[in-house]
């Protein structure tokens, strides 16, 4: 049931790991129970249910060094002008590349130095390896309306190595923020990085969360959010998957206390031989929650996507609305999608809705933009980026999903899903 | 000639539909075709254009001189074809100034002409759009997605007086409208009537007849056009219905 680890490299990995500063004696005791766990449970074999479809023996069999923070920077890295970023470098925090700076309303901490919210027990084996080697990471306070998206941005640019992030985000109550969490590679290098995210949006707090998976196309990105909303709070979530040879999102939110309310969408594009897994749980545990979900996946060449959205919904959590849907488009006869909804509901006053679709280019819509005199190429380039708005028209901030659209053309732009198609 | 059709012979999934139709269209020309429910009308339209599914067992087709069913769909398009879809198609997040301009400038780059620019473009579109009633917010909805019948078959005019085809065929496009946009969509078409362009009006009533005035009217009768005339025959057809049409073809 498990892949087992390279105990003697892992061990010598786990030395340099206890390098990088803890603060407390709790810190340390906490990074070497995960570490344990970790060697005793090793990874997840395809024999364990919710690993399934997804096959880490590749990953598990590479030895990855532990990443060293960067003294020169690959060319590839270019950061955006007119944003205020928080940048990572190889998954190490680079104060002096970051332009935003700690403030009154937003106060950013690292993490080493914030023991206390090291403080949760995982039963998550991506969160054991990312507790147990934990590069960097940061503690981010909203204290108040922050206008200004904040740009947590990750590039990756040293081969064979790995490193492991994580970011605790806080809203207090009547904040509001938006959160844009970017993982970049450099192209063409194999790199091992996890991510782990924890929100904790506060009564009446508002928060709008971007994922965006960009990594290079040889990266492992192994990835966990744990949301956690409290009475009459909002979270506005999207994912974007793009990059990867094989990436994995385990993504909770926990509906907390009445009025709290989710919007998980994403829409992963992949193609030639990448593998993206996105395993949603949404957890109502109080009555008055509600919840909407929306993905959309686009896969074409070879590539594979899983996703598995888990709605449970708390005995006496009654007046729940929780809406989930599910659309593949699939390009190529060799790409596969495993979709499946897992609705688990022991209320009775319950309002949940589910579907899952898998399809492929409408023909008739084909035919009729053809007959309009456009070619074939642009006509299935149009379709398809038609499919995509479905999910991006979600984003109703409008600088925003103007972005998510420019990352996502270019995308469908280089697929090659016309050799394969019709 | 602008379109020669010949002993046109066309199957559906292995199932003779058209047995034999043989039509010719001049420039400046208005031709009606008139028949029953599955006669073949909407196959015919859609073998001029290209549709998969249809094969043609027998007979040809020459537009401009040329084999037309060795022409892909787009590049029908780009020589002046244009057919109104008796169902015009919904097509979700692509909106009609996208399909409009890409359309427009596809014909004009296969014509080795250069793209205009988008003010230039929205400005002749606008014109259009006043012509046929329409609101301007047509434009940037999702083609067809949530229209009215009446308003896709509006759309489906827009598109053609953006596009000025050469050789138009329209499929029922008067089928579900009332009287005023009926009057629209005649207007529409009476702008582009000219002697450097052809009109085929598939139809099931006489009724868009009262305003274009066809040259000449047929009537199609499982995939054969067994009667052709001016203008009296879609009267009379009025007058009669459809219902002698398998007395003559049980003759034949
Ligand atoms: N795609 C198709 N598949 C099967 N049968 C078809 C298809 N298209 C047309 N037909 C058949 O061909 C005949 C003619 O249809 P159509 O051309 O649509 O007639 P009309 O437009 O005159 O009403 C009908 O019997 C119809 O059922
Ligand atoms: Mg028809």
């Amino acid at each position: 049931m498990m892949l087992e680890l390279n105990h003697l490299h892992y061990q010598q990995q786990f030395a340099k790991a206890k390098n990088v500063p803890r603060v407390s004696a709790w810190a340390r005791n906490a990074q070497a129970e995960a570490f344990d766990r970790l060697l005793t449970k090793g990874l997840p074999s395809q024999r364990v249910e919710d690993w399934k479809y997804t096959d880490l023996t590749l990953l598990a069999g590479k030895t990855w060094l532990l990443s060293e923070a960067a003294t020169e920077f690959n060319t590839e890295l270019s950061l955006p002008a007119h944003q205020k970023n928080l940048v990572f470098v190889d998954g190490y925090f680079c104060e002096h590349l970051s332009s935003l700076k700690s403030s009154h309303d937003l106060e950013i901490t690292s993490l080493q130095q914030s023991p206390h919210v090291m403080h949760e027990i995982s039963e998550d084996i991506i969160d054991d390896l990312n507790q147990a080697f934990m590069t960097d990471g940061l503690l981010i306070k909203i204290n108040s309306l922050i206008e200004e998206p904040i740009h947590l941005y990750h590039f990756n640019q040293s081969a064979n190595v790995m490193n492991h992030v994580r970011h605790w985000i806080i809203a207090e109550p009547s904040s509001q923020a938006t959160l844009i969490e970017h993982h970049v590679g450099a192209a063409d290098i194999e790199y091992f990085t996890t991510a782990v995210t924890h929100l904790h949006c506060k009564e009446n707090s508002n928060i709008t969360h971007y994922k965006l998976q960009q990594e290079s196309p040889k990266a492992y990105h192994l990835s966990q959010v744990i949301s956690s909303l409290e009475a009459n709070s909002t979270l506005q979530q999207f994912k974007f998957d793009s990059g990867s040879r094989l990436a994995r999102t385990n993504n909770t939110a926990r509906l907390l206390a009445p009025g709290a309310h989710c919007q998980l969408a994403g829409l992963y594009i992949t193609k030639q031989q990448q593998h993206v897994d996105n395993h949603t749980l949404i957890h109502h545990l109080a009555p008055h929650t509600t919840s909407n979900e929306f993905y959309e996946g686009i896969l074409t060449d070879r590539s594979r996507a899983v996703f598995n959205g888990r709605v449970i919904v708390q005995q006496d959590a009654q007046k729940i609305s929780a809406e989930q849907t599910n659309k593949n488009l699939l390009l190529s006869k060799h790409a596969e999608i495993d979709t499946k909804p897992q609705l688990e509901i022991y209320a009775d006053d319950v309002k949940c809705s589910h579907g899952a679709t898998v399809g492929q280019l409408d023909e008739e819509a084909l035919f009729y933009l053809q007959s309009r005199g456009i070619g074939e190429e642009q006509a299935k380039q149009a379709l398809i980026f038609g499919f995509a708005k479905a999910v991006l028209s979600t984003i109703t901030h409008q600088d925003t999903r103007l972005m998510l659209e420019k990352l996502t053309l270019p995308e469908l732009n280089q697929s090659s899903y016309l050799e394969d198609l019709l | 000639m602008l379109l020669t059709i010949e002993n046109l012979h066309a199957s559906v999934a292995g199932k003779p539909i058209l047995n034999g139709i043989d039509l010719q269209v001049n420039l400046g020309e208005v031709h009606a075709i008139m028949g029953p429910n599955g006669s073949g009308k909407s196959t015919l339209s859609n073998i001029l254009t290209g549709r998969s599914g249809y094969e043609v067992t027998a007979g040809s087709i020459r537009y401009e001189g040329k084999d037309l069913l060795e022409l892909a769909t787009e590049e029908r398009a780009h020589q002046g074809i244009f057919l109104a879809f008796q169902y015009p198609i919904e097509i979700p997040g692509v909106n009609n100034i996208y399909l409009l301009k890409a359309a427009y400038n596809a014909k004009r780059k296969a014509q080795g002409l250069s793209e205009v620019d988008a003010y230039e473009f929205l400005n002749l579109v606008k014109a259009n759009i006043k012509r046929l009633d329409m609101d301007e917010k047509f434009l940037y909805r999702d083609v067809n997605a949530g229209f009215s019948g009446g308003e896709k078959k509006r759309n489906e005019i827009l598109q053609m007086l953006v596009l000025e085809p050469t050789l138009a065929i329209l499929d029922e496009t008067d089928s579900g409208l009332d009287i005023d946009a009926l009057k629209v969509v005649a207007e529409g078409v009476s702008h582009l009537r000219s002697e450097n362009r052809a009109f085929v009006l598939i139809t099931h009533y006489q009724r868009l007849l009262d305003y274009i005035q066809p040259d000449f009217v047929h009537v199609l009768a499982n995939g054969k056009i067994i009667k052709s005339g001016d203008r009296s025959l879609a009267k009379e057809l009025e007058k009669t219905g459809y219902g002698w049409i398998s007395q003559v073809d049980t003759q034949s």
